[in-house]
């Protein structure tokens, strides 16, 4: 009864902030856009063909399609989807479709937008801005924040599912910008790892909270700091049922064209926490330990001056709790080479290098449409 | 944990570089204008480039641009009158 009392809360709480800032609007300087009464619409997206060996085990094709439609019908009101259609195992041809968001959204005023549906996870910069392939560097993503290979789960979702608001103002001479959301929120598994990938119906009907704020303090947007915050309750009504989970991470981005070249700093950290819990599928089931979880990835782009070559160098980070089976502390190397076809398309040639796995070799052909 | 401690210590570092050398190439840009200033060629050339390369303005019809605009805004936490001068400068190119 409380939850649900929370949960509606914060719901109407929401809605109210939603009434309360379009009125304002009125006076806005958005509101005094002339509507042409033309829908704009376009299909963009990203398509690639991915090539990866490890171990001198050979190698495997993948493929996908990426399709994103994005849709103004009025100046306020605007609709944007992502389908991923992969194509994983070619002998099998098995592959999957999914929906990777689809968010509706209005125009509150000039600095706010109230958005709904499921929409890329806003924790740190990755998910939400950086994985589409075209415009990831690298050959892959970083680990545990994009990436899950040996048995390592994730410490973010691709989406939530969910409202919230967001938008950007200024300070003085820096930029900001924000996102607040509610989430169904995600759901600890048995190996006391969390499922951020739950995207059905709230499993303990208690939302979880999140947001993100930006920002960029020169007035050339050249440098971005991020800071974001996640907490939610994990566990189903039955089990679990006192577990929280909460999120925190922080992000950077440094772009800078010199004489000498583009160079690119990017980097995140998430640091996951979870309330004291017992998980019987651990190496000591029914004991209680400190389920804490991190990981981060810093990685340095640099563009040769008028050359479509490109290289791309990151360390990513690990760390797990001893007692856990999900996975074990890790520090991976990927560097690679690009080359540019065109703004959009690239071709990407990469190993990857980790302490504890097998060296890696991956080729990736992507491009954005 | 000591490998934790030593990784943060190292993004400790190259923040406080990157810090620095901003600070430094700041001093050197146009400090006439200001960020909420800027037009919609500025703005286009100093934010698309964060996160991809910039693409051509006739990479798009303008009711693409404005779609596409539109879309980038929810991404990148522009203000509605930035994203609608970006969308402007590119389609004003566009012709």
């Amino acid at each position: 009864m409380k939850n649900y009392t929370l949960k509606s809360g914060t719901i109407l709480s929401l809605l109210l902030f939603f009434v309360v800032a379009n009125s304002f609007a009125q006076h806005s300087e958005i509101s005094q856009i002339p509507v042409d009464n033309q829908s704009k619409f376009a299909m963009v997206g990203y398509a690639t063909a991915n090539y990866f060996s490890k171990g001198g085990d050979g190698g495997f094709m993948s493929s996908t399609f990426n399709p994103i439609f994005v849709y103004k019908p009025t100046d306020k009101l605007s609709f944007n989807a992502e389908l991923e259609i992969v194509v994983e195992d070619p002998e099998a041809w098995d592959g999957s479709l999914a929906l990777e968001f689809a968010e509706l959204a209005y125009q509150l005023n000039n600095n706010m937008t109230f958005y709904a549906g499921k929409f890329l996870s806003p924790i740190g910069t990755y998910q939400e801005r950086y994985h589409p392939a075209w415009i990831n560097k690298s050959i892959n993503g970083p680990i545990a924040i994009m990436n899950e290979v040996n048995g390592i789960k994730r410490l973010q979702g691709d989406s939530e599912l969910g409202m919230g608001l967001k938008g950007g103002f200024y300070a003085a001479n820096a930029r900001l910008n924000y996102n607040v959301y509610v989430t169904n929120g995600p759901k600890v598994n048995d190996d006391g790892s969390v499922d951020w990938n739950n995207v059905g119906p709230d499993n303990n009907n208690s939302p979880a909270i999140g947001g993100r704020i930006g920002i960029l303090p020169f007035s050339n947007s050249t440098f971005e700091l991020g800071l974001s915050g996640y907490r939610g309750k994990a566990g189903d009504k039955s089990a679990y049922s006192n577990v929280n989970v909460t999120l925190f991470a922080f992000d950077l981005n440094y772009v800078k064209q010199t004489d000498y070249g583009k160079f690119g700093l990017k980097g995140q950290y998430n640091g996951q926490y979870l309330s004291d819990g017992t998980f019987p599928e651990t190496k000591i089931a029914f004991e209680s330990f400190n389920n804490n979880t991190s990981a981060s990835y810093l990685q340095l782009a640099y563009r040769f001056p008028s050359s479509k070559f490109e290289l791309v160098n990151r360390i990513a980070n690990f760390n797990v709790p001893n007692q856990v089976t999900w996975g074990a502390d890790q520090t991976r190397f990927t560097t690679g080479i690009d080359y540019w076809l065109s703004w959009n398309t690239v071709f990407k040639l990469g190993v990857d290098f980790a302490n504890n796995d097998s060296t890696g070799i991956g080729f990736t052909f992507a491009m954005g449409l | 944990m000591k490998k934790m401690k030593k990784f943060i210590r190292i993004i400790g570092i190259l923040v406080t570089g990157v810090l620095i050398s901003v600070n430094l190439s700041s001093c050197t840009s146009n400090k006439t204008v200001t960020a909420s200033e800027q037009g919609g060629a500025q703005l286009w050339a100093n934010n698309c480039v964060r996160c991809h390369n910039m693409p051509p303005p006739n990479a798009f019809s303008d009711y693409e641009w404005d779609a596409i605009a539109n879309h980038m805004q929810k991404i990148a936490g522009f203000t509605a009158t930035d994203v609608n001068k970006v969308a402007e400068f590119l389609k004003s190119a566009n012709h």
